[in-house]
């Protein structure tokens, strides 16, 4: 079992003071394996608490990462038996549409595809494949979407399946959802 | 003891001088030696039942403390030798007088020892057997000893002679519910209390006169100091034979608050006012502070402050009233309900610090504002509701310290305490908001404290996640961070910082950054005006430092314009003096002003303007700033790879706004695909215009959301919010013939893949020139390139190119295979492709 923190869209300091707390709480080092962070971290300060969170830190840059940070465009990682495509979210035109990202999903051959951009939660499979926009964890202004809910995603993966657990912020409560998706045999 | 012995201890008790430290300890060895001998010999008589004898021991043993040659120290540990012999003595006695001896007697038979030291500690002892044996009264016997104890006037022979009779009587002192007391009225209990000031009161003029001891006389002056020094720091050691007797008093269940405060104190504190001994007034003070219950000095407290603000020159003060209000700091955390007049304290604490700066002129700065730091922090325990005595004494500080002229290092870390006290008290910057002296406070600190308390101040608005609501308190916040957005006159200039300050800079403008967000009103026009004082502040305090409070500003400032929408919109009725165009007009010259000095930063903030404004129904306010981002484009992005992020960030945010005419978008639209056509590098140019073939088929989504029944005919122009097929033909043609002229075939089958999918995705949309057939003369062109290169496509392209290529053919597949695609992809053929891919 390894678990698996997706976050992204954290702005600060440009768009929030900070991660909530009832988030911070709830993200305790020592639990998570990975965490995939979907980028616009938008400071180094951002990336360090990522890092005191788990060892394995995957990032790509968002539109607005200083250049000086050097993340790549795209990452992919294979966990347990999936290959995770990274990407921010920005170069998929148009943004958040599933055709387009499903595009990306074939061009990196991923099982599963993680972007951000639009600041809103959303998972979907296509084709059989899974695409996750863990959203923003900090509720960060967004120019196309203007209701937004703070958010963050966990997954646990085993073997072939995965379960994934979404956390959102509502009108300061923390509200949980569990969604579950087996990796289809390759014969399919 | 031997008579030379003998011989050279009176010759020492005459000239009461003490000696050298190597004749000490010869002194002291024999002495001890004395000690153990004649004690032997005196529990050997006991054990015989011989008593005369015995005391007759005792009495030789005991001349042993006689000597005056021995330091405090030395004699000190004598003292504690002799008294362990002293209790088998007064155990034996005591037994004996329990078989039917009479203790009177015993008591009167030791009063003919000759020497006045070895027959007071015998009469001690005895005296405290005739007590236990309850054959006379208790106090009968406490004052005949009292009285007797002063002939003995020698410094430390006194003084140990009195903690004897302290020690023995500890027990059997008349008290309420005391097996000693004869009787319960008052009169007669309060003899223990007279018992044991008196006691008090003698030994410490006998502690006190041990400073007054000779050194010898053979020494020179230095080490006449040394030694003087050093009989100071015995002396200190021997502080708690006098403090014993004020824990006595304060053990006493007779010394109720009444009794306390009408008699023992004001007793006590005559005796530390006329000793003017320092070490003992410091000493005293902060015994009776310690042993007496918090609510006694809660009662006394202006008797008390009025004797601090009398004491020696040489006292420490700052410790004493450091003591005294922590103890009332402690005791108001567990007992605040007890507390009736929780001002009064404030205000008797006020008058006794003006009283002792008033009597003390030499009280250095320092120790005053540690003090006054004490009283802050009671101030805040007792009621910190109660701003305005806090302000007062930061007035007071500010008063005592700039009339100090410069600063010391002592001085500097008490203003940053008094300062953080209260931060760290309230944990809402609101409160300290309120205070009048607290900037002028900062002011009066050198800059790189001022710059650290700024950035304490903003850290303590972050933890506690303080939202500051008016503008009024927005500006009086920033005259606390000032420091933090301008130049200060005594800043080192950027060239002479080192790296620790270039990372102390970025810190402390990401912290100013994070503040911004807690700065809002839920009054909308209130949070304008927060947002134009940002604007003023950030706008002076030079470029290093807009680079990075830009941004928030802007961002805030777009937030409210959502909102002032969603107002209107809620509120029709209502005519609201406010509207997003203002916000958006305030943004722009600030967004407009920065493009020369930060055009990328610029540029996208002005897109993300765009958006803003696109959703807040403003055309032509979204068309300038569109028209500003391409400028910014034209005028100031060179470097060859950042031309081709900003021009695709540019075309993908117009492809999210939908409130322009058809006039104005088609403007837009040639704009960024003629930029993108002239990018240098090959594969930027192609992904670029192939991107914008995105531009020329613009579904109105939101339209679609709310389409009803009966508007079904009119359904189709409302969804289609901008199209142009033969421009997005064009596009994609272009890609494709910019992408087949590639040299380096990786590439080249990569942007076809690309350009590919881009095809299979406006599939759907039925469009005349991107059909079936289209696709099919790409998917053939792929094939003629792989032949071209004699040899196989998994050759010529990384693995990962060709699984986006089998998976795209196997995507065509599946939609051929899916009823509601089936009819647009059935005439794709894969055949060729499916042979590429083997």
């Amino acid at each position: 079992m390894v678990l698996i923190l997706l976050i992204g869209d954290i702005h600060i300091p440009q768009r929030s003071f900070g991660i909530p707390e009832q988030f911070k709480k709830l993200l305790v080092p020592g639990k998570i394996k990975h965490v995939l962070c979907t980028g616009n971290l938008t400071s180094k300060e951002s990336l360090e608490y990522l890092k005191t969170l788990a060892s394995e830190v995957h990032v790509v840059k968002g539109d607005f990462d200083d250049e000086n940070l050097n993340f790549p465009e795209t990452k992919t990682i294979q966990l347990e038996n999936f290959k995770f495509g990274l990407c921010h979210g920005h170069q998929i035109v148009p943004w958040g549409d599933q055709k387009s990202l499903q595009v990306l999903q074939r061009k990196m051959d991923v099982d599963i595809l993680v972007t951000g951009h639009t600041h809103e939660f959303t998972a979907f499979q296509l084709e059989n494949k899974l695409f996750i926009n863990p959203g923003t964890v900090t509720g960060a202004y967004s120019g196309f979407n203007d209701e937004i809910e703070p958010s963050f995603v966990l997954m646990d993966v085993k073997g072939s399946k995965i379960i994934t657990y979404v956390y959102q912020l509502k009108d300061g409560d923390v509200s949980v959802e569990k969604i579950t998706y087996t990796k289809p045999s390759e014969n399919d | 003891m031997s008579k030379r012995f003998k011989q050279q201890v009176k010759q020492l008790r005459k000239t009461s001088q003490l000696v050298s430290t190597n004749e000490q300890s010869k002194i002291s060895n024999q002495t001890k030696e004395n000690v153990r001998k004649f004690g032997f010999l005196m529990r050997r008589a006991l054990d015989q039942g011989k008593i005369p004898a015995a005391l007759k021991n005792a009495s030789q043993m005991l001349d042993g403390l006689r000597t005056s040659a021995l330091s405090p120290k030395n004699y000190y540990d004598l003292y504690m030798q002799v008294s362990d012999e002293l209790r088998y003595l007064e155990f034996f006695l005591q037994e004996d007088i329990k078989s039917g001896k009479s203790a009177s007697k015993l008591y009167k038979e030791v009063q003919f020892i000759e020497a006045i030291v070895p027959r007071l500690y015998l009469m001690i002892t005895t005296g405290s057997v005739l007590i236990k044996s309850k054959e006379v009264e208790t106090q009968d016997v406490l004052s005949d000893l009292i009285e007797m104890c002063k002939g003995v006037q020698h410094p430390t022979r006194g003084l140990f002679l009195r903690h004897y009779l302290s020690q023995m009587t500890k027990d059997k002192l008349p008290d309420k519910g005391s097996e000693y007391s004869t009787s319960n009225d008052q009169e007669s209990l309060s003899n223990s209390i007279d018992f044991t000031i008196k006691n008090f009161v003698e030994m410490n003029k006998l502690w006190v006169r041990i400073a007054h001891q000779k050194t010898p006389g053979n020494l020179t002056k230095k080490e006449k100091e040394i030694a003087q020094k050093n009989l100071d720091i015995e002396r200190k050691e021997l502080k708690i034979l006098v403090g014993t007797n004020l824990v006595r008093l304060s053990q006493l269940e007779i010394v109720t608050l009444e009794v306390y405060t009408e008699k023992v104190l004001p007793l006590l504190l005559e005796q530390i006012n006329e000793c003017g001994d320092p070490i003992a007034q410091e000493y005293l003070m902060e015994v009776i502070i310690q042993v007496f219950s918090d609510d006694y000095h809660i009662s006394t407290l202006p008797s008390i402050l009025q004797t601090i603000s009398k004491l020696a020159e040489g006292v420490n003060i700052k410790q004493i009233m450091i003591s005294l209000i922590n103890r009332l700091i402690n005791y108001s955390e567990s007992n605040s309900d007890d507390i009736n007049d929780k001002e009064q304290i404030f205000t008797i604490f006020s008058k006794g610090i003006g009283l002792i700066t008033k009597e003390r002129k030499n009280l250095p700065v320092k120790d005053l504002l540690s003090i006054l730091n004490s009283l802050i922090q009671l101030a805040l325990q007792l009621n910190p509701k109660q701003i305005d005595y806090i302000d007062r004494v930061l007035r007071f500080c500010y008063n005592s310290a700039s009339e100090s002229g410069s600063l010391s290092r002592d001085i500097i870390k008490e203003i940053n305490n008094l300062l953080t006290t209260p931060l760290t008290k309230y944990k809402n910057v609101n409160v300290l908001l309120e205070f009048e002296n607290y900037s002028p406070l900062i002011e009066l600190l050198p800059y790189s404290d001022r710059r650290k308390i700024a950035l304490k101040i903003i850290e303590n608005v972050l933890q506690n996640s303080t939202y500051i609501r008016t503008s009024e308190k927005v500006k009086k916040l920033f005259e606390y961070v000032k420091i933090l957005v301008q130049d200060e006159k005594d800043m080192p200039s950027e060239s002479e910082e080192d790296e620790y300050q270039k990372t102390l800079f970025l810190a402390e403008q990401d912290a100013v950054c994070r503040l911004v967000h807690l700065l809002k009103s839920k009054d909308l026009i209130e949070s304008f005006k927060i947002l134009q004082v940002l604007a003023q502040k950030f706008g002076n305090s030079g470029e290093r430092r807009i680079k990075h409070t830009v941004s928030p500003l802007v961002f805030s400032s777009l937030l409210l314009s959502f909102k002032i929408r969603d107002y209107i919109e809620d509120n029709e009725e209502e005519q609201y003096p406010l509207s997003p165009k203002k916000i958006f007009e305030f943004v722009y010259k600030i967004v407009t002003s920065l493009t020369p000095l930060f055009p990328l930063v610029s540029l996208k903030l002005l897109l993300q303007c765009a958006q803003a404004s696109d959703k807040c129904g403003f055309e032509a306010i979204c068309y300038e700033f569109m028209t500003k981002a391409i400028l910014a484009y034209e005028e100031h992005v060179v470097v060859s790879k950042v031309r081709f992020e900003m021009i695709t960030i540019i075309s993908s945010t117009l492809q999210t706004l939908r409130i322009f005419d058809e006039e104005n978008y088609s403007t837009l639209a040639n704009h960024a695909g003629g930029h993108s056509s002239k990018l240098m590098v090959v594969n930027d140019q192609a992904r670029a215009v192939c991107l914008c073939s995105y531009l020329f088929w613009i579904e109105d989504e939101e339209e679609d959301d709310d389409s009803e029944e009966d508007e079904e005919e009119d359904e189709d122009k409302e969804k289609i919010y901008f199209k142009d097929t033969k421009r997005l033909q064009g596009c994609i043609s272009r890609a494709i013939r910019v992408a087949g002229s590639l040299m380096e075939s990786a590439s080249m089958f990569q942007l076809l893949f690309e350009i590919l999918n881009v095809c299979l995705y406006f599939l759907r949309y039925e469009i005349e020139q991107i059909n079936a057939d289209y696709v099919n003369t790409l998917l053939e062109l792929i094939h003629r390139k792989i032949e071209e290169n004699n040899t196989n496509l998994s050759e010529l392209v990384e693995p990962q190119s060709f699984n986006f290529y089998k998976s795209t053919i196997k995507h065509i597949k599946y939609c051929q295979s899916q009823e509601e695609t089936e009819d647009l992809f059935k005439q794709i053929n894969i055949s060729i492709s499916l042979d590429d891919l083997k």
